[in-house]
């Protein structure tokens, strides 16, 4: 049986949408945070090349005031804002269902409070706890507040999206849910999941603790709760970049989603089995019994496979697109690919470092393994290659296409489009190699080791000077980035409805089994089924913590 | 995409899966046979207590090393912001090391390179695991989990010597420091000693008060200008409280409010304390003590360890 269902509504596009500038507002709030975070970065880097800029800055405290800062705007601001833009938008548009404008402008309104609260408390150097938080390092509750608005008026897009499917569904009940919207429901559906972790600690311990109604909170406790949403997080950051890579890169590339049921395969998996795999940030938490740890090991290991799954159907799908230019052989299509647009080019190089992250990836999930790396200078090397450059240089490669899109404005300068998606690409890279390395030699994550007595970590010149050099590359980036960011914004040529790039939807993608689509289209039931796995890979040790807390008072020590 | 193509990726698929599943499973088998073959190194609970509670305990009144039975070695340090008491340990080379640690204030991390040893010291948890060392040699550890402003300041090292060279003074007592090296045994530091106060102040206190003792504005108070003015105000007795309990509660120090925490320093032994104590009293006032002031006395030090107070009875004392 073949049917069609991407019958993109784009394709009647005389409207004017009136979800373009919602969506744009995102966009571009999320942008100026990852501005403000990036520009701190080359400070975090040179701080791992042994030279300690903070001490110079007078508006910072210290590096630990920055570092607060440069996490939380890049991994939690940044990264949500852009979600909410991408996982409201294409749905709506790929369906042709109205966006509910007066409450999408809402959830823009409390997340932008939200981030105001919170860059207050960090600013006024009254929240130096970084982006993980831990207790008892007690931040201001204005810290907490912002945080909880933010992750609230996430849920209120992720509702927003699963409405608009609802809503296509009654309309449409013989159709599956069109592939695009299929992605975005089921990134929301792990999300509000996943976010039920960072809601009870934040809603029911750290915001009355911080406040003084509560005079203890339990620190294992608190920190198994905030891993309960601390791993799923990242796959909330990646699944809108993989939405770009399955929808919308094969039609960049001129070729078609090699697979529509693989591609749904792999969002159900990462619904499954995202958040039932905290435990492995735990590994060497004394509170939690080996055992557990090893499910979560396990499962951990499992939600590599989406990954690869992902890396088969992209690969495929570019394929296509290079062999119907002309490539020739096993590699020959890869010179056929779009290499001159930047909006695809950034892409391919996210996915490059992708296959990097996700093998250190593989090295941090394992159980025995983990011990060497564990909060050294290892993990921010694996995560700026996964959400800093996967993630990170998809949103460039995709804003390179969306911002001329929704503000009717001419992509400023492509060839420095490129150089930006370059120099980031080279700069992350150089970084990775830099700190992974340190990593190895049991430098800490996350101190200002620039400051540490000298000799402490003598002998890692080669290291130090790869992450060095990987700051000033990415400033360039950063400056590269936001002009033609900037520029297209506010000198960009203006364009003509028609002149306007369309959204690169995969074309009709053919249905091949319609049956294993209905299956995985029955998305609640999916949904119970994740949240029964995530019960029981959590509720017997957060029983136990839960009946057997000891209540720590607040510590500020910065 | 025609049917022939079609059939083709379809094929490829189902290889690239297999392979996926291969690949994973044998991670996991890998995983399980070392878990099964080396043991793991995993971090365990053996309490679950206030901090208090914890710190009361035998074993953590004097931490150090100790010799359990022969062939057995337990090496017990509290971790505290910022600073491991005892920083520095030795350890004989091929005895099973037994780490037995916690945490006094916030989250620390204790991370020996080049070993498996890294774990996560949790206020009101201990901390155990076991491990044997193969090479001798000096080893840095390092807090590895973000605890404050001197979290790069938390340093330590744990020598590993060969058996022939390594000795304890008894069962149950810690060993005697390595030459140079700061005790937290307040017994081991001989009376008399010439202590130097500047580098206990550069050791322990500059993360939170600066080099130049004047704190940083809004998060740590200040001694510079302040510290004698506290004898004056609060009398002799006062420092030295501050100094072996702590002081949490929110002051006032030259117009600004502070609402930190001064961790307690009890791990120091007297001579240090007193040493540290006169440092902070004259490195930046030079003239500006009472003419009648005698420097402080490791006796100072001895006598307020016995009153058994809080932090917050420190703050009680100085709002009064």
């Amino acid at each position: 049986m073949t049917t069609a269902t991407a019958t993109p509504a784009s394709a009647t596009a005389a409207s004017t949408h009136p979800e373009r500038r919602v969506t744009f507002a995102f966009l571009i709030t999320g942008f100026s945070a990852l501005l403000l975070g990036a520009l701190l970065g080359p400070l975090q880097a040179l701080n791992y090349a042994g030279i300690d800029l903070y001490s110079q800055l007078g508006f910072l405290k210290s590096y630990y005031q920055g570092l607060t800062l440069h996490g939380v705007l890049n991994a939690l601001v940044f990264t949500t804002y852009l979600n909410a833009a991408i996982l409201l938008y294409f749905p709506a548009r790929e369906l042709g269902v109205p966006m509910n404008l007066p409450f999408v402008w809402t959830a823009y309104g409390v997340m932008t409070g939200g981030l105001a609260t919170c860059a207050v408390a960090i600013i006024s150097n009254t929240s130096s706890v970084l982006y993980t938080f831990y207790p008892p390092l007690s931040g201001h509750w204005g810290f907490y507040l912002g945080l909880a608005l933010v992750v609230v008026a996430s849920l209120m897009v992720a509702f927003e999206t699963l409405r608009m499917r609802a809503v296509f569904k009654r309309a449409n009940p013989e159709r599956v849910t069109p592939i695009v919207t299929y992605m975005a429901v089921m990134t929301q559906l792990m999300w509000i999941l996943a976010s039920v972790g960072i809601v009870v600690e934040v809603v029911v311990f750290l915001l009355p603790w911080s406040m003084g109604l509560i005079s203890g909170v339990d620190p294992a406790l608190a920190r198994t709760l905030f891993w309960w949403t601390g791993h799923p997080i990242v796959y909330y950051w990646l699944l809108p970049a993989y939405i770009s890579w399955y929808a919308f890169m094969p039609k960049q590339a001129g070729g078609e989603l090699a697979s529509d049921s693989l591609t749904r395969l792999a969002f159900l998996m990462f619904l499954m089995f995202s958040t039932p795999v905290g435990f492995h940030h735990q590994f060497t938490d004394p509170g939690i019994s080996a055992g557990w740890k090893m499910v979560h090991s396990l499962l951990t290991m499992f939600v590599g496979i989406p990954s690869l799954i992902t890396a088969f159907t992209v690969a495929a799908s570019l394929e296509l697109g290079g062999k119907r230019a002309g490539g020739r052989g096993v590699f020959g299509w890869i010179g056929k690919l779009p290499w001159n647009e930047p909006a695809f080019a950034a892409q391919v190089l996210a996915m490059i470092a992708f296959i990097f992250g996700g093998a250190g990836g593989i090295v941090n999930a394992s159980f025995n393994l983990d011990p060497l790396i564990n909060d050294t200078a290892w993990i921010p090397g694996h995560f700026h290659l996964t959400v800093g450059t996967a993630v990170t240089l998809t949103f460039f490669g995709m804003s390179f296409w969306l911002v001329p899109h929704l503000t009717g404005r001419r992509l400023f300068s492509k060839s420095m489009a490129m150089a930006s998606s370059w120099t980031w690409f080279v700069g992350m890279m150089f970084f990775a190699v830099g700190m992974h390395w340190q990593g190895l030699y049991a430098v800490p994550r996350r101190a200002l080791v620039s400051a540490a007595p000298e000799g402490t970590y003598a002998g890692m010149i080669v290291p130090q000077v790869l992450t060095g050099i990987s700051g000033v590359i990415l400033l360039i980036a950063v400056v590269l980035y936001f002009t033609v960011l900037f520029g297209t914004i506010f000198a960009g040529q203006r364009l003509t409805e028609q002149q306007r790039p369309a959204i690169p939807f995969v074309d009709a993608v053919e249905l091949r089994s319609i049956g294993v689509l209905r299956l995985l289209d029955t998305v609640w039931g999916w949904f119970i089924l994740a949240a029964i796995l995530v019960a029981v890979a959590y509720l017997p040790t957060l029983i136990e913590m839960f009946t057997n807390q000891v209540g720590i008072r607040p510590y500020r020590l910065w | 995409m025609n049917d022939r193509q079609h059939r083709q990726i379809a094929a490829w698929e189902r290889r690239w899966l297999a392979f996926s599943g291969v690949m994973t499973l044998t991670f996991v088998m890998l995983i399980a046979y070392n878990l099964a073959t080396e043991g793991a190194h995993v971090a365990q609970r053996t309490t679950k207590a206030t901090p208090e509670q914890i710190l009361a305990q035998e074993v953590f009144r004097e931490p150090g090393v100790r010799q359990l039975a022969p062939g057995k070695v337990q090496v017990t340090t509290v971790a505290r912001a910022f600073a491991f008491a005892p920083a520095d340990v030795r350890v004989p080379v091929g005895v099973e090391v037994e780490f037995y640690l916690t945490a006094a204030d916030v989250i620390h991390g204790y991370q020996i390179e080049r070993t498996n040893v890294n774990f996560e010291l949790i206020p009101g948890e201990i901390s155990t695991l076991r491990y044997t060392f193969r090479r001798p040699g000096v080893y840095r550890i390092t807090c590895n989990e973000y605890c404050g402003i001197g979290h790069h300041e938390m340093l330590g090292t744990i020598t590993v010597v060969p058996a022939s060279q390594w000795h304890v003074q008894g069962a149950g007592r810690p060993e005697e420091p390595g030459a140079g090296g700061a005790s937290a045994d307040a017994d081991a530091t001989p009376d008399g000693a010439s202590l130097d106060g500047a580098s206990l102040y550069a050791a322990n206190c500059v993360a939170c008060h600066q080099a130049n003792g004047r704190g940083i504005p809004g998060a740590f108070p200040p001694l510079a200008g302040h510290a004698p003015e506290l004898i004056v105000e609060q009398g002799r007795d006062y420092l030295p409280l501050v100094m072996v309990y702590g002081l949490q509660g929110p002051i006032e120090v030259a117009g600004a409010s502070y609402a930190g925490v001064m961790p307690a320093w009890a791990q120091l032994s007297d001579a240090e304390l007193a040493a540290v104590s006169n440092h902070i009293l004259s490195a930046w006032d030079e003239g500006a003590m009472p003419a009648d002031f005698r420097p402080y006395q490791p006796v100072d030090f001895a006598e307020a360890r016995g009153l058994g107070l809080s932090s917050s009875d420190v703050h009680q004392r100085r709002s009064e």
